[in-house]
C-alpha cells in the first residue's frame, strides 16, 4: 500500500474517530486489509492511531470543558485492566464468535439509539450515592444549542465493570471496545451524547496504549505504515474536533449511529471471513 | 492569610487546560520528530529505519535502544522517527501523572487519587517492565 494512500485514509480515519469517539480503526482496517495488509498488521495501526486521534482530538475537547475527567478517571482503571486481559487471552481465545458476538451487540444498540433519536437528550432525575460520591456530574457550554448544559452520571456500578468488558473485547479483537466506552456512557450512564463521546476520546488513548505495549512486543508495528497515519490522523482529528463542538447534542448521536452501524457490519462480515 | 491564597489558587487552577497543553504539545513533538526523520531518512536516502519491524520488550527498552543508537558513532538515520513515535505512546501517560498530582495536591480528591493511581500500575507495568 503506498504511503501517499495512507496519508488521505488517516485523515479521513482521524475525522471519523474524533466524530465519534471510536479511534480510526473502522475506516483503517478495511481499507489497510483491502490493500493487502496483513490483519494482524492492521489491528496495531488501528491501536497506535487510536492514541494519535486521542491525542489530537482530547486536547481541544479538555480545553472546552466538553470530557469529564473524574468519570475518565474511574473508568479508564476498568478500560486498562479489560485491555490487558483480553490481550493476553487474545493468543488462546477463538475470536470469530466474538467478531459475531461484538458485531450483534453494536448493531442492536445502534437499533436502540435509532429508536431513541428523536427524544431530546435529559438530565438524569434521582442519582445513585456511589455516582454522587465520585462526582460523576459537570456541567460544560454547548456551541451547538448555544446554552450551558448541566449533567448527573449513574449507575456508575454498572458503568465499570461494563467498561472491563468493552476493555476485554479490544484487546482481544482490536476494535469495537471504544463504541462500547460511548455507548455505556450514554445509555447506561446517562451522560450526555457529547460528554460520553469526548470523555471516550480520553479512555481510548490509555486503552489502546496497554495494547500497543502487547504489539510492541510482538514487533507488530512497522514504521512504514504508521509514519503516514501519525502525520495523516492528527489533521482529520482537529477538524473532527471543531466539527463535533458546534454539533448539537442530536446530530452528534445520529454520527455517532452511522459510524456504529458500520462498525457493526465490519465486525460481522469479520465474523464471517474466520479472520483471526 | 495563607489558605486564602491556597484557595484562590485552587480555584483559579484550570486542570482541563494543563490536560490540553500536555496532549497538544506530545503530538507537536512527537510529529515533529517524526518528520525530521522522515526528512532525515529522504536525504541519506536509506528507508532502512522504516522497513525494520519496531522492536522492544517493552516501552522503556525500546526508548533506551533509541538513546543508545543516538551516542553510538553510527546512528541511524530513522531514530527521530522512533523518538517520535515513543513520545507518542508515553503522552496518553504523562496526561495519567498530572491529573494524578492534580487529585492528590490540589483537588484533594482521595477517591480518584486512588482511581488514578491504580490506573497506572498496570500501565507501569506494561510500559516498563512488560
Amino acid at each position: 500500500m503506498s504511503e501517499g494512500l495512507l496519508f488521505f485514509v488517516s485523515i479521513v480515519a482521524g475525522l471519523i474517530g474524533a466524530l465519534s469517539g471510536m479511534g480510526g480503526g473502522v475506516i483503517l482496517i478495511p481499507v489497510l486489509t483491502a490493500c493487502g495488509v496483513d490483519i494482524k498488521r492492521a489491528i496495531p495501526l488501528s491501536v497506535i492511531s487510536m492514541i494519535v486521534i486521542s491525542n489530537s482530538a482530547a486536547s481541544g475537547y479538555v480545553r472546552r470543558h466538553l470530557p469529564n475527567l473524574k468519570v475518565s478517571a474511574f473508568l479508564e482503571l476498568f478500560a486498562i485492566l479489560g485491555s490487558v486481559a483480553g490481550a493476553s487471552i487474545a493468543v488462546v481465545a477463538n475470536r470469530r464468535p466474538l467478531f459475531f458476538l461484538s458485531g450483534g451487540i453494536l448493531l442492536s444498540s445502534c437499533m436502540i439509539l435509532w429508536k431513541q433519536r428523536r427524544e431530546m437528550w435529559k438530565v438524569t432525575p434521582d442519582q445513585d450515592a456511589f455516582s454522587h460520591q465520585l462526582g460523576f456530574e459537570g456541567s460544560y457550554y454547548d456551541y451547538g444549542e448555544k446554552k450551558t448544559i448541566a449533567y448527573r452520571g449513574h449507575h456508575a456500578y454498572l458503568g465499570g465493570p461494563l467498561i472491563f468488558g468493552a476493555g476485554v473485547l479490544s484487546g482481544l479483537l482490536g476494535m469495537g471496545g471504544s463504541a462500547l466506552t460511548v455507548l455505556i456512557q450514554d445509555m447506561v450512564m446517562g451522560l450526555p451524547p457529547k460528554v460520553s463521546l469526548t470523555t471516550s476520546n480520553l479512555i481510548i488513548g490509555v486503552m489502546a496504549l496497554a495494547g500497543a505495549s502487547v504489539y510492541l512486543e510482538a514487533g507488530l508495528i512497522e514504521p512504514r505504515l504508521l509514519v503516514p497515519v501519525i502525520l495523516g490522523a492528527p489533521v482529520g482529528a482537529l477538524i473532527g474536533s471543531k466539527l463535533l463542538v458546534g454539533f448539537t447534542n442530536r446530530f452528534a448521536r445520529l454520527v455517532f449511529l452511522s459510524v456504529l452501524m458500520l462498525l457493526g457490519l465490519e465486525m460481522i462480515l469479520h465474523g464471517i471471513r474466520g479472520i483471526q | 492569610m495563607k489558605h486564602v491564597a491556597r484557595l484562590k489558587w485552587i480555584a483559579s487552577f484550570d486542570m482541563e487546560n494543563w490536560v490540553g497543553v500536555i496532549l497538544q504539545n506530545g503530538m507537536l513533538v512527537s510529529i515533529g520528530l517524526v518528520i525530521v526523520g522522515v526528512l532525515s531518512e529522504w536525504v541519506t536516502k536509506t528507508q532502512s529505519g522504516l522497513r525494520d519491524p519496531l522492536f522492544g520488550n517493552n516501552v522503556l527498552q525500546f526508548i533506551l535502544e533509541d538513546f543508545r543508537q543516538a551516542v553510538s558513532p553510527k546512528p541511524f538515520s530513522s531514530l527521530p522517527i522512533h523518538l517520535g513515535i515513543a513520545i507518542l505512546m508515553l503522552t496518553p501517560y504523562v496526561r495519567l501523572i498530572a491529573s494524578l498530582f492534580y487529585f492528590a495536591c490540589v483537588e484533594k480528591s482521595w477517591k480518584q487519587m486512588f482511581l488514578t493511581a491504580f490506573s497506572l500500575i498496570p500501565l507501569t507495568y506494561l510500559l516498563l517492565l512488560g
